[in-house]
């Protein structure tokens, strides 16, 4: 099916939706929260267990993983490699076989992901066609995932090889949950650890191939694939990704990926949206208040004006998201629940353009 | 008056009114603070039943004091004298005396208070022992019938009016006692019995039974009423109640305990709180009798006799429909057709289950029951009837582990009358024999009718008689006579009800070539229809799978399902079948219908031919493909495009001998990863082999990266990364630790709560060029003050970044920097700025312009910075909302100020209130109507076929959540406990003032809309600080452990199970608070009616509303440390982190407000209607 397809079922009016976590230590308020925006989000929540933290979830089940309290991802190498033929072959039962079963197992874990079957059932009550799911991206996986000794475990290629596989097996699954319910899945794929890229890192270049693969899959699910990347990094490389979504901080990238234009006209013209997050969430909260709406967005618009004198193309603003700049989970709550005030508001301002 | 005319008297004033039972006796008895001496010395104290002999003045005064509050009926006080647990006190040998005194001591305070118009009446009460034989056994069957033998022939002598086998927890239990007192009855005129059951916070009997299950035990016998008492206070008792009283052929008593006890063991209903329910009990039309049971006292009963005064007893109606139990309750009607009966428990017709047996292995056959039952059976056959082995004892062996592991009824399936009635005698419900027949003319009748009565069976009717020439029916007309004959005798002579005959038609092997059988299947679908025709109130079975028998296996279950498919039609109740094996009719194809249909009908000239030939079974293969030789770049690109590794390494390091690394990665192995995406992309390639491509470049690149140049692979630096002390959160510094790493950062990470000394000792250890610091709590901020002037005191001069977020730009420029004289101190607000930052300190030239910047922005910034905002995003004002009222009365609650702990509220009591949209929906993944009906299981067994039959998905989670909660019922990790107050408040802006007894105040905060309707919770208290107001404050917890427990179960590869442990103990901890809420709605005095669903609750349909911190209304977590320091939560091993979370994590606190406008808003809304 044709993104142009996929799109028909999101909200008309300038969309708006959430990046990843939340500061709630109860689901029932962080999907209160989520589903104020028109693209309701599954929220990740770490407050409840460290397991939420993203490189957890999305690697959840592997064997030897351990997470330390704040987070850190490790694998047990002795113990991966007990349990890496099993999950091998779960993995393969799916991707290979493709066992509808074996895809879920996959599914995400209340343990890891407590939000899950809530937010699933909150979307098939209410009756909503289109959601924004979201999952650690392989890449950033990989990288983040540690030896016991801290070692990058992506040395050993036997497992960046699973890991790239139980998030791409991870992800389908999802998606397929979500298209089960009638749902249109919008999955950003969240790579923070896509910064710097550069292709004199062979780590980086075989692994912009492999989030090539990773997203041209899920688009083959029937999913809109949108990739977050919260940080600078070679934008034109990222451009030529075939993103239908691109998220990204506005403050800190939005003049660097709009110098791309040539990109970000081949992006615009291809169907490809932008997902501005507009609303600063790096700062400390006291600061957030003293931002306005307004002010936010007309800050956003100088910098569009300013790399568009001739006239912004349409398509830029017509068909984006606004989207706080990152996740939440580092904020208190009640400074989330007034930055999520804030994207509803800058959403309304833009859709008046 | 004399027996009989006591007894009519009797039957007469439960027909006419409302009747009266006293109030509890061991409650009476424990008020009076008596000593040892009264029991008869310190061996026999707390021997209640002892006082009619010792002190028969003090059981005299408190059987007139309920007989003065207004009892019409009063219990003798003899509820544990049975000899088996007088025994315990060595009292076995005056079981007669103690009966028989305490008899007359209650017969003669009645004929005190008895008059014409008001007659009082003595129940000799028969308490379930100290042994529920299916439960704990230590006692045999024959004991018990002697036991209560014993104590009502005592009773009897004594002139009880009639007996009351009350608080019963086991049927079998009450099966003996019925047997005992019906064999006093052989004696002696009969009188009254009644049976009071106690269904216990699980929402059956401790044995197990249902309240459906349990009266449908009882429904042979002729009793004066059936009851429901102690356990629980009478709104738990509510839905049970309703059950009773809709399906009971007697009348009906509830006698609840006045609520369940506190910590101290002091029950909590006023006679006004239980009178409030029960009263709604005689709207309903449930009951016929009132009274009490633990904790209620003479005013108890003066309350409940004033109810009753003048108020219409419940109709009595007959029963009607045919239904059986095991321990749950299963009614045969029409909607239910065809109940399976599963056929595998019969050494006759399996084999596993006959070797099973003759190893002795009855653990594992009963396993055979177990699994049927999970396929779909609601009934099961046992059949022990092997010809080499004494039958009696395997019976004995088997039903003694299988009433263990099967709820559902049972099928007796013997020949041998003793075996029948041993088998019986393990059943708690109504069981169905298999058979009886004419084929000896009457014998059979008359050996097994009395046994089905004694135990109250229903009884399989084989079409079989003494016909010398063809005595089973094959033809229909045979069928309907047999049957006819069978009916006229077994009702009319034997006294047998219709609705206890199931039919047998017989059914014969339809594909043997007999010719006596040729078109027998149809002549039995035609039976069935006549018969049904004739006797409608009757019912029928049959064994489907001897229609097959025979045939080739591969078709034998498709026969048997068409077979079953048309005598269901012809309006079949029971069917006897494999339900593991059952293929569902509506999935076989036209095809096999046809073939099926010809044979059973005898439709064309060979159709057991056609059928062998019809069934024979094939299977499919596969195959798979490789690649091609091809020159070095292209073959290089072609190992990626085909995802092959033979050959990769050689042609690799071929490569290098002309090129560099890079260039072979970002040449050949690159393009073959494009063309790998365009294949993809092209629909050329399928996921699997697209992942063979990726397997290959990986290996290609980890053989080239050792090969790589040192300047392209060498460290920019080497960072020392930690988290301050007393901090646990580090998601940012885990970023900060990933993105250095992958751009060529050394990094050592410490992890977490690093003190300064540490911190300190891996800075000499690895001399790093950066320290990196993160921190998410406010407190970690003043730790990296402490920790940077600890590192200027140690001479250390490394830079340090700082992060977290409770940093600002500010504060590392006036306190951290200043702290750290010795060296240079720079903010980093996020993980990117780190990086920027890092790569900036490791460039000398770079550093130094930093240094600089830094240097005079601190000076700017300390020569008179401007401050910023603060604003927030509630508002800012106080002032009270216009949209809700202040309510000019508040209503009282009672124990204000009482501290209450509860730790003994039961698991089940509390799982009743789980939202089932919650746990099966949210957490668990059911959707759609199938999680109502979830819901509804405990209260319609019957619901699970629906359910199955609906989705089988959804049915097995189900009985995966009650597996979890059957393993986790009594454990650690499931224990539940609250404490909760009522405070006296009142408002004052945003604020409520807590009101102490001694008179201090303590205020607590709440944030205020900034839109309409400006709701701030405050708002729902009233602001008459005179008068003050009310609020409630609980904290639950269920359990701890959990985390663990689960991640032990997912470790072991259990999922599901880790899964549902978590998600069931998270909505146990909600349960409990919706069950703490409603407990303090009664205290207030604004109780849920009766018609409140569960459903209602779940929408907060009810008066007031409760309010989590961290929830919309008052998001502020940290508030947290409020109600811990009001409550004191700790006390029920809740303690709060340092993020303000709970440990354990199943646990919830709330502020109850009875503001009939409380609402649910959010203090950051952007619309005006967010209420609800």
């Amino acid at each position: 099916m044709k993104a142009d397809e996929l799109w028909k079922k999101a909200p008309a009016s300038v969309l708006t939706t959430g990046i990843g976590s939340l500061p709630h230590p109860y689901v029932d308020a962080a999907l209160q929260f989520s589903f104020q925006m028109n693209v309701p989000f599954l929220p990740q929540l770490p407050a409840r267990n460290p397991k939420e933290f993203m490189i957890g979830q999305a690697l959840d089940r592997l064997p030897g993983l351990f997470l330390e309290e704040g987070g850190v991802a490790k694998i047990k190498i002795e113990d991966w490699e007990k349990g890496a033929a099993k999950m091998r072959e779960t993995i393969e039962a799916a991707l290979v076989l493709q066992k509808q079963e074996a895809f879920e197992v996959f599914l995400p874990d209340a343990d890891a992901w407590s939000a899950w079957t809530p937010f699933l059932f909150e979307l098939e009550e209410r009756n909503i066609p289109f959601a924004k799911i979201h999952l650690a991206g392989p890449l950033t996986c990989q990288w983040a995932l540690q030896l016991e000794d801290g070692t990058p475990a992506h040395k050993r290629p036997e497992v960046g090889m699973q890991v790239y596989k139980l998030t791409l097996v991870r992800a389908i699954a999802m998606i397929r949950k979500l298209c089960a319910l009638g749902v249109t899945p919008l999955f950003y794929v969240d790579e923070p650890g896509f910064y710097g890229f550069t292709k004199s890192n062979p780590t980086h270049v075989t692994g912009l191939s492999e989030l090539k693969l990773f997203i041209q899959t899920l688009q083959k699910e029937k999913a809109l694939v949108g990739l977050h990347c919260c940080s600078n990094t070679d934008w034109k490389a990222v451009l030529n990704l075939p993103v239908d979504v691109l998220s990204f901080d506005t403050h800190l990238s939005l003049d660097a990926i709009l110098a791309q234009k040539d990109s970000v006209q081949t992006f615009l013209g291809r169907g490809g949206r932008f997902s501005f997050g507009i609303v600063p969430t790096a700062v400390h909260s006291v600061k957030i208040m003293s931002f306005t709406p307004e002010l936010l967005v007309d800050t956003f618009l100088d910098s569009v004006r300013r790399h568009y004198p001739e006239g912004t193309p349409a398509a830029l603003l017509k068909q984006c998201l606004i989207t706080p700049a990152c996740g939440l989970a580092l904020h208190r709550i009640e400074d989330a629940e007034t930055i999520l005030t804030y994207t509803l508001e800058c959403a309304r301002i833009i859709n008046t353009l | 008056m004399n027996r009989t005319h006591r007894t009519a008297l009797l039957k007469e004033q439960l027909k006419k009114r409302i009747l009266v039972l006293d109030g509890a006796m061991g409650t009476a008895i424990q008020d009076l603070n008596l000593t040892a001496e009264d029991f008869g010395g310190p061996e026999l104290e707390g021997c209640n039943e002892h006082l009619v002999l010792t002190r028969p003045e003090v059981i005299t005064s408190i059987h007139e004091a309920y007989l003065r509050a207004g009892a019409d009926i009063i219990e003798t006080d003899t509820f544990g004298a049975t000899p088996v647990v007088l025994d315990e006190f060595g009292l076995a040998d005056k079981t007669q005396r103690i009966n028989e005194e305490a008899a007359r001591v209650a017969r003669r305070a009645a004929e005190k208070y008895s008059t014409p118009d008001r007659p009082r009446f003595v129940a000799g009460s028969i308490g379930p022992t100290t042994k529920a034989i299916s439960v704990t056994g230590g006692i045999s069957f024959q004991e018990l019938v002697e036991n209560f033998y014993a104590q009502a022939s005592a009773l009897y002598s004594g002139g009880a009016d009639y007996f009351l086998i009350e608080t019963c927890q086991d049927t079998r239990n009450v099966k003996a006692a019925l047997l005992a007192i019906r064999r006093l009855f052989e004696t002696e005129e009969a009188i009254p019995v009644a049976v009071s059951g106690t269904i216990e916070p699980m929402g059956t009997m401790l044995a197990g039974q249902t309240v459906e299950a349990f009266v449908a035990s009882l429904a042979h016998e002729d009793l004066l009423y059936v009851g429901l008492n102690c356990a629980t206070g009478p709104e738990f008792m509510t839905d049970h109640l309703r059950s009773m009283a809709g399906l009971s052929p007697f009348a009906v008593a509830c006698v609840p305990n006045a609520g369940l006890p506190d910590e101290d063991g002091n029950y909590l209903e006023t006679p006004a709180m239980m009178s409030e329910v029960l009263s709604r009990f005689i709207e309903k039309g449930w009951v016929n009798l009132l009274g009490g049971c633990c904790g209620t006292r003479a005013d108890h009963t003066a309350a409940f006799a004033k109810l009753a005064e003048g108020k219409t007893p419940r109709a009595v109606h007959p029963a009607c429909s045919s239904f059986l139990s095991g321990l749950e309750f299963l009614e045969v009607s029409d909607d239910v057709r065809p109940v399976l009966v599963g056929e595998r428990t019969n050494v006759i017709g399996s084999r596993m289950f006959k070797q099973l047996i003759v190893d002795g292995n009855f653990e594992q056959a009963s396993e055979i029951a177990r699994s049927q039952v999970k396929m779909g059976a609601q009934i099961i056959d046992v059949c022990l009837a092997n010809p080499d082995r004494d039958e009696k004892a395997d019976m004995k062996a088997f039903m003694e582990i299988l009433i263990q592991k099967v709820k559902v009824p049972f099928m007796i399936d013997s020949t041998d009358p003793e075996v029948i009635d041993l088998a019986l005698s393990y059943c708690q419900g109504k069981s169905i024999i298999n058979s009886v027949n004419l084929e000896d003319g009457e014998e059979r009748f008359e050996q097994v009718v009395p046994i089905a009565k004694k135990y109250g069976a229903a009884l399989v009717v084989g079409t079989i008689d003494d016909d010398p020439e063809q005595g089973m029916g094959v033809s229909r007309e045979r069928k309907l006579q047999i049957a006819t004959r069978s009916y006229d005798l077994l009702v009319n002579k034997y006294g047998v009800a219709p609705e206890d005959i199931y039919w047998d038609p017989l059914v014969f092997p339809c594909g043997t070539g007999d010719a006596n059988y040729v078109g027998s299947a149809e002549e039995t679908v035609e039976g069935i229809r006549l018969i049904k025709a004739k006797f409608p109130k009757t019912r029928s079975v049959l064994g489907i799978s001897n229609v097959s028998f025979g045939l080739p296996p591969a078709g034998r279950e498709v026969l048997n399902a068409v077979f079953l498919y048309h005598c269901v039609q012809a309006g079949l109740d029971l069917a006897i079948v494999n339900s593991q094996k059952l293929e569902r009719f509506a999935s076989i194809s036209d095809a096999d219908k046809t073939i099926c249909d010809n044979l059973l009908f005898n439709r064309t000239e060979d159709p057991v031919a056609e059928f062998a030939a019809h069934f024979r079974s094939k299977k499919p293969g596969k195959k798979k493909n490789i690649g091609a030789e091809l020159p070095l770049d292209e073959r290089l690109a072609n190992y990626i495009v085909e995802g092959s590794k033979d050959g990769l390494v050689a042609d690799l390091d071929l490569k290098l001998k002309d090129a560099k690394p890079l260039e072979i990665i970002n040449g050949p192995l690159m393009a073959g990863m494009d063309e790998v995406g365009r294949l993809f992309n092209d629909n050329k390639l399928i996921v699997a082999e697209v992942l063979q491509s990726a397997e290959a470049m990986k290996a290609a690149v980890a053989h080239l990266e050792p090969h790589m140049e040192m300047n392209e692979s060498s460290s920019r630096g080497k960072v020392l990364l930690a988290t301050v002390k007393g901090d646990v959160h580090d998601i940012g510094k885990n970023l900060v630790d990933i993105i250095l790493t992958n751009n060529g950062f050394e990094v050592i990470n410490l992890g977490i709560k690093v003190p300064p000394q540490s911190l300190i000792e891996a800075i000499e250890k690895y001399n790093p060029d950066i320290v990196g610091l993160s921190g998410l709590l406010v407190k970690s901020a003043q730790q990296m003050v402490v920790t940077a002037s600890d590192f200027a005191e140690a001479g250390i001069k490394t830079p340090i970044i700082v992060g977290g977020a409770a940093l600002s730009e500010g504060f590392v420029d006036k306190r951290i920097s200043k702290a750290y004289a010795t060296g240079t101190v720079a903010y980093a607000p996020d993980a990117m700025k780190g990086l920027e930052l890092a790569k900036t300190i490791v460039d000398p030239d770079s550093f130094e312009s930093l240094k600089s910047r830094l240097t005079q922005r601190r000076a700017t910034a300390a020569a008179g910075e401007s401050s910023q905002g603060t604003r927030t995003g509630a508002s800012a004002s106080t002032e009270r909302s216009t949209k809700v009222d202040v309510l000019a009365d508040v209503p009282h609650a009672p124990d204000l100020e009482r501290h209450l702990l509860l730790g003994k509220t039961p698991i089940d009591q509390i799982w009743k209130f789980i939202n089932p949209m919650m746990l099966y929906g949210r957490h668990l993944g059911v959707r759609g109507k199938v999680v109502r009906l979830l819901n509804e299981v405990s209260e319609r067994p019957a619901v699970k076929k629906e359910i199955a039959a609906l989705d089988p998905k959804a049915f097995s989670i189900w009985e995966a959540v009650e597996a979890i909660k059957s393993e986790y019922r009594s454990s650690k990790q499931m224990r539940a406990a609250a404490v909760y107050q009522f405070f006296k408040v009142y408002s004052k802006g945003n604020s409520i003032h807590f009101v102490r007894a001694d008179g201090t105040q303590e205020a607590m905060e709440f944030p205020r809309q900034s839109k309409s309707p400006n709701y701030c919770l405050a708002d729902f208290v009233s602001p008459d600080p005179i008068k003050g107001d009310t609020l409630g404050v609980f904290a639950v917890t269920v359990g701890s452990g959990i985390r663990e427990e689960a991640e032990k179960l997912k470790q072991a590869g259990d999922y599901l199970r880790s899964h549902i442990l978590q998600a069931l103990a998270l909505e146990s901890a909600e349960a409990y608070a919706e069950f703490l809420h409603a407990q303090m709605r009664r205290m207030w005095g604004f109780g849920d009616s009766p018609e409140t669903t569960m459903l209602e609750r779940f929408q907060a349909k009810y008066r007031g509303k409760r309010y989590s911190f961290g929830y919309p209304a008052c998001p502020r977590l940290s508030d947290q440390e409020r109600v811990f320091a009001l409550l004191r939560p700790e006390e029920i091993g809740i303690q709060l982190t340092d993020g303000f979370m709970m440990d354990p994590e199943a646990s919830v606190t709330a502020l109850v407000f009875h503001h009939p406008q409380a609402a649910y808003f959010s203090v950051g809304q952007t619309e005006d209607s967010d209420e609800g």
